[in-house]
């Protein structure tokens, strides 16, 4: 079975002003691995906050470093008491 | 003639010379006398003396110089020699009066109009900004919302869409009511799905790229930053939540152990319980 490219392609989103900024990469190409993981790593030095996302749309868990084999990431900022 | 006369804030800006007494012009035609102003005057265009037409030109600057500094507006003593347009400074030195020439007052003419066409058009650019932003907003707003609905089941987003509102079990088995909103919008629920307390931790909403500031976060994201967080550790939600109770909850006591008596041992019991109290006459 082959997979399209729109099903390898991996997303990255940070919540943003703009609604979220999305970033996807192929874990097959590695310039897209290292694009990615760089705005994750720049997102982590803001303080933000990584979880991943389940393919059925359902949570994961919170990670610390870049995983290429995560499907969807989500970051968002972190939470203050109000 | 008395030592003062009232003027009035209609005259500002027209163009009128006068000492004890008035001179109007009206492109070549002059005209002079003496009248009072009144302030009825002010700010309307119809004058009991004075033409809308008029070509007044500017006012005795006392006046302005009265405004500024908090003093009668009104009265201007008759006195005093005017002094050029409002714009500059008072002078006493009456050899310094003299009348705005036609070609001075066109081109204050001209300039008022520039100045009016400017204010227009940097109020236009600023509805165009606000509009702008508005639209962004509303862009950002459906975006976020779009990324909600993917982290929904079909019955939260049902709720969503027709209460702003959902609804979320998290692991401990805790219920939570999260509302659209930024701050003080979780509420934790009770059995009886009423809301006992509420919960106010959120992402800050100001966005800021070092020291510049980006943008505001759409609501949807922080519920999504909220649920994110909560779903992963809701301890430290709570932890970090400004808690408010609404009701507090029932402490559960520890259930008491099972009792399984047979009703005629414990008679029989009893029975000999007394004989043995009787026996020890503990009644005398």
């Amino acid at each position: 079975m082959t997979t399209t490219v729109e099903e390898q392609q991996h997303t990255l989103r940070v919540l943003d002003p703009s609604g979220d900024s999305k970033t996807m990469w192929n874990p097959e190409n590695q310039d897209e691995i290292d694009g990615a993981k760089k705005v994750f790593s720049t997102m982590k030095k803001k303080g933000y906050l990584a979880y991943t996302v389940n393919a059925d749309g359902t949570q994961g868990e919170v990670i610390s470093d870049f995983d290429p084999k995560a499907g969807a990431i989500i970051m968002a900022p972190q939470l203050v008491g109000g | 003639m008395a030592d003062r006369e009232v003027v009035t804030w209609s005259q500002v800006g027209k163009t009128a010379t006068f000492a004890n007494s008035y001179r109007l012009t009206t492109g070549s035609n002059t005209t002079t006398g003496t009248y009072a102003y009144v302030w009825d005057t002010w700010n309307e265009t119809a004058a009991t003396t004075i033409s809308v037409n008029n070509n007044i030109n500017y006012i005795n600057n006392q006046v302005w110089m009265s405004w500024s500094t908090g003093n009668d507006p009104w009265e201007v003593p008759r006195n005093r020699a005017p002094a050029r347009f409002c714009s500059q400074p008072a002078d006493d030195d009456e050899d310094d009066f003299r009348e705005e020439s036609v070609e001075e007052m066109a081109e204050r003419q001209r300039e008022a109009e520039r100045a009016r066409i400017e204010a227009q058009r940097m109020r236009a650019e600023r509805s165009r900004l606000i509009e702008e932003r508005r639209e962004r907003l509303r862009e950002a707003r459906a975006t976020a919302t779009a990324l909600l609905m993917t982290m929904l089941t079909p019955e939260q987003a049902e709720q969503w869409q027709d209460r702003e509102y959902f609804e979320v079990e998290v692991e401990s088995g805790n219920r939570y009511r999260l509302h659209k909103g930024y701050a003080g919008n979780v509420r934790l629920l009770g059995d009886d799905d009423h809301e006992d307390e509420a919960l106010c931790c959120h992402p800050s909403m100001q966005v800021y790229d070092g020291g510049d500031y980006v943008g505001e976060l759409p609501v949807e994201d922080a519920v999504i930053a909220q649920l994110l967080a909560l779903r992963a550790d809701e301890e430290s939600f709570r932890r970090i939540a400004n808690i408010t109770v609404y009701r507090a909850r029932r402490v559960q006591r520890p259930a008491l152990p099972e009792m399984n008596l047979d009703p005629d041992q414990v008679r029989e019991q009893g029975a000999r319980i007394r004989e043995a109290l009787e026996g020890q006459n503990l009644a005398a």
